[in-house]
């Protein structure tokens, strides 16, 4: 764009533009905002909310939701296709199971749920959006798995949210080239996935990038954690110290 | 080339990952902007260079020199990772700073010929610049650069006024 020093026309349709931009935006927040725009809010907030497709506004979702309190860090918001439905007999016993109660018969089933900012869907939805991976016991790895289904239980006078997934089965390649770069944290895994389970919302980590591929004639999918927190003790290893210091520098001015 | 553009078309991503071009360098797509290249180089790279260079046949010069470009630009994206982490801590720093070093000696020691960069010397200060100011996503200009973005974008009639 091709500008000058001073002020003029130009300058004012672009501040008038992004101050109009910002006053409709605040307008939706305001304790004196009309009931007639409010009922309209979820309409305004697709219609203005920028595609979260990139690092910057997930950062800025991110940080937004750690300032606000933890009941409304998960968020089902009201554009969800929630509808009571019959619970498949297949979820049913996962749900016994896991549960160690008589659920109800009839669940919500939701489309999606938002936590931290990031948007996580069921599998028939956006495939993408249904890879997670799984903090199942705070001792072992992260484990990838797809939610089928995301339920919502009224047991008493409490309402839970439970997520139906099906986990990856632990690859049978003997050796997984991944496992020498644990920074980059991809690994691999089996394309066959495991039945039914049921798993608490507090237990998703992350979404993940899959990539399925053939190594040394085995079919896997390659599962990269999209993370933006790097946990060291994930990666510093006694392997990972030596792999590090058989490349190190040893005249430290390289340039 | 054609390895990575098909692994790109492939990969299964969330929606809120930043889009790479398939057509990877080709001159349609334009330049890439800062974040598209981390995420190529964290979530599509690794993935592509694994499968064709982790293999490497002892005895064949060409595989064992893919082997040694594959170590060191892994190397360079383990970097990127721990800099780029929301959590940052001394460990992050040093471990950063083993990783982009271990990198620079490699390029140094593969590509003897090659003229290293301003960009090159400056990442090494990261390391003390992620100890005294913290994760980067707290000090790194990229909201600044999406503002310029998003008021270049503003349409207007491009009649400049006058004071």
């Amino acid at each position: 764009m091709v500008s000058h020093s001073s002020l003029g026309e130009y300058e004012e349709t672009i501040s008038r533009s992004f101050t109009r931009s910002a006053n409709l935006r605040g307008l939706l927040t305001k304790t004196n905002c009309p009931q007639a725009i409010k009922q309209c809010q979820p309409m305004f907030q697709k219609l203005l909310n920028p595609q979260v497709r990139d690092t910057l506004i997930t950062d800025m979702l991110s940080l937004s939701t750690a300032l606000q309190d933890t009941e409304n860090a998960v968020a089902v918001d009201s554009s969800n296709e929630c509808n009571s439905h019959p619970i498949p007999q297949s979820i049913y016993e996962a749900l016994v199971t896991s549960l160690r109660i008589t659920p109800p018969r009839y669940a919500d089933f939701l489309s999606h749920l938002t936590i931290g900012g990031i948007t996580y869907t069921v599998s028939s939805k956006h495939l993408g959006n249904s890879h997670v991976l799984l903090a199942l016991n705070e001792s072992e790895d992260l484990v990838p798995a797809r939610i089928d289904h995301i339920l919502q239980l009224r047991i008493g006078d409490a309402v839970k949210t439970l997520i139906v997934v099906r986990r990856h089965e632990r690859s049978q390649v003997p050796c997984d080239p991944f496992l020498r770069y644990p920074i980059v944290r991809a690994k691999m895994w089996s394309t066959q996935l495991k039945e039914f389970e049921i798993v608490a919302i507090d237990a998703i980590r992350s979404h993940y990038a899959a990539s399925h591929i053939t190594w040394d004639g085995i079919p896997v999918t390659v599962v990269t954690s999209l993370s933006r927190v790097s946990i060291l003790r994930y990666f510093v290893s006694d392997d990972l110290k030596a792999q590090i210091l058989s490349h190190r520098c040893t005249n430290r001015s390289v340039c | 080339m054609q390895q990575l553009h098909s692994d790109i078309e492939d990969m299964v991503t969330p929606s809120w990952l930043t889009s790479v071009p398939a057509n990877l360098g080709s001159p349609s797509h334009g330049k890439l902007k800062a974040d598209q290249w981390r995420v190529l180089g964290t979530t599509y790279l690794p993935i592509s260079l694994v499968k064709l260079w982790a293999k490497v046949e002892s005895g064949n010069e060409r595989s064992e020199r893919c082997g040694q470009i594959l170590g060191i630009t892994m190397s360079l994206l383990s970097a990127v990772v721990v800099a780029s982490s929301r959590v940052t801590s001394p460990s992050h720093a040093d471990l950063y700073l083993q990783h982009m070093q271990a990198y620079l000696a490699g390029v140094k020691e593969i590509f003897p010929h090659y003229s290293f960069h301003p960009n090159h010397h400056m990442a090494l200060h990261l390391h003390e610049y992620l100890l005294l100011f913290g994760p980067v996503q707290a000090w790194w200009t990229f909201p600044f650069e999406r503002l310029i973005g998003l008021l270049q974008k503003i349409p207007t009639n491009y009649i400049p006024g006058k004071c």
